[in-house]
């Protein structure tokens, strides 16, 4: 502060003191000159005088309303000071505690524990249940079961619990063995939330008869003979390739089946809304759906039943007696060798046949679908929807009862 | 030191100061900053208040370096009220000496 800014202040704050500040004035320019003399700096002088507000203290006179707003400002910047100081210490404070590394260690102890509890909860688990065997049953909710072929009469397994999180327990699987029927059981939590579904891999010996249950689990079986073959699935789905099988029987209400080179001596599938796909299979095949699709190529079978009611239905075969019905699917169906005869039925569905036998004897009826089949022409129609296809006893009965009937 | 303290004993240190001679304010301010902590704002006033009391008279002189210089002189009135004062102080230090002895 220089020695006008000095004056400037006492002027100013004496302003109401005109006495005091005339007298004060004129003592403090003598102190000056006598201090300069002195060899004194201006600053050393000014702290020698003292602070304005002291002498107003000293002086026990009220302060003018304009320093008392200063000073109100001086107390909120330094309350603010305070604060921001208070700030530093807590950041300071904060900083020395080493909250972030603490918080960085413990969420790192969580990782490891979580870590280690998720691996203790999927460990794989396997073993083998001595043969001979007979009978295999697996139930689960949401478990995927792998069928492939044992080299041996055991039945080997290995199981990879999935993951269910926020929940009390754990999956598990139960195995118990009773004489030749061995059952997988596995035991989920329920609640918390599915993070990932279990999976059984079993080995099993020629010849056995396997019955599975589960809600959403697939089933996939690949290269093995089996006695008899059932499932029970909500929505899981189906794949088997290369299955020799006794009788197989599937419900599923929206479970999808893709079979590729199975042979059976009978089949039964029901499904709501599941789609089926059946490439190079043999045996007796019976199919029943609500809307599903129905696509079957090369079909051998001694009787073939499909049923749908608004899928479509498109098969090749080879069969003895075949029967399709639909109420508005249509139906694209060939027959590579058809022995006996064929009922073909729809609603509103189409149909479309074709067949390059020369004997073959088919009943296809619609309602108001379309029926086409351009060989037609050869054969020889005797009365509304009897056609004979070729010499001997191959007929085709074709019935529409407002669709078009294609004869060319 | 506590002001209530200082205040009471500093008019009469002042006072005391003019005694002998006639001073200078920047030669008296200085005198008793050199004892005591007290700024020379502080003894200005204080040196106005005995004025206006009529403990003490001012007047100028020239001096030999510069501008005059204002003289502070103790009158009769002055010099009655610092022997009284005075009197009253010390044997008050006496007393709390022996007291805090």
């Amino acid at each position: 502060m220089t020695k006008q800014e000095y004056f400037d202040e006492l002027r100013r704050k004496l302003r109401d003191y005109p006495e005091e500040y005339t007298e004060l004035r004129e003592a403090f320019e003598e102190h000056f000159e006598e201090g300069r003399k002195n060899g004194q700096s201006e600053e050393e002088i000014i702290e020698e005088l003292g602070t304005v507000d002291e002498m107003i203290e000293n002086l026990g006179l009220p302060k003018h309303r304009a320093d008392i707003r200063n000073d109100f400002e001086d107390l909120g910047n330094a309350f603010g000071s305070f604060l921001n100081t208070l700030g530093d210490t807590i950041e300071e404070g904060v900083r020395s505690l080493d909250l972030e590394t603490r918080l960085k260690d413990f969420s790192e102890r969580i990782a490891d524990v979580t870590e280690t509890a998720v691996n203790e909860a999927t460990r794989p688990q396997s073993g083998y249940v001595g043969g001979p065997v007979r009978r295999i049953e697996v139930w689960g909710n949401a478990m995927d079961l792998n069928l492939s072929a044992s080299k041996d009469s055991d039945v080997h397994y290995e199981y990879s619990p999935g993951l269910t999180v926020f929940a009390k327990s754990i999956n598990e699987l139960k195995i118990a063995n009773e004489l030749d029927n061995v059952v997988f059981h596995e035991s989920s939590p329920s609640g918390g939330l599915v993070r990932s579904s279990s999976t059984l891999d079993l080995r099993i010996p020629e010849g056995v008869t396997v019955e599975f249950h589960s809600k959403s689990g697939d089933l996939r079986a690949e290269n093995i003979t089996l006695e008899k073959l059932e499932a029970k699935t909500l929505s899981g789905d189906h794949k088997l390739t290369d299955i020799s099988c006794g009788s197989i029987r599937i419900d599923s209400v929206s479970g999808d089946m893709e079979l590729k080179r199975v042979s059976y001596r009978d089949l039964h599938i029901k499904t709501v809304s599941g789609d089926y796909d059946l490439d190079g299979c043999s045996g007796s095949t019976s199919i029943e759906t609500v809307s599903g699709d129905i696509e079957i190529d090369s079909l051998q079978g001694e009787n073939v039943f499909l049923k749908s009611t608004s899928g479509d239905i498109d098969i090749s075969c080879i069969c003895n007696r075949f029967q399709s019905s639909t109420l508005s699917g249509d139906q694209k169906i060939r027959f590579i060798d058809l022995v006996n005869n064929a009922e073909i039925s729809a609603k509103t569905g189409d149909i479309d046949l074709e067949t390059e036998l020369d004997n073959c004897r088919v009943d296809a009826k619609t309602s108001t679908g379309d029926i086409r089949f351009p060989r037609v022409a050869e054969a020889v129609r005797y009365d509304d929807h009897h056609f004979l296809v070729g010499i001997g006893s191959g007929e085709i009965f074709a019935k529409s009862f407002s669709g078009d009937i294609h004869i060319r | 030191m506590n002001t209530q303290f200082k205040k009471g004993v500093l008019d009469l240190c002042v006072l005391n100061q003019l005694v002998r001679e006639d001073r200078y304010g920047y030669e008296l301010t200085e005198l008793i900053s050199k004892e005591l902590e007290v700024t020379a704002g502080t003894l200005y006033l204080i040196l106005k208040r005995i004025k206006d009391d009529g403990y003490v008279t001012t007047y100028l002189q020239e001096s030999d370096s510069g501008p005059a210089r204002k003289y502070y002189h103790l009158t009769e009135k002055g010099r009655d009220y610092l022997q009284k004062q005075k009197a009253e102080w010390l044997e008050f230090l006496e007393k709390a000496g022996k007291l805090l002895a």
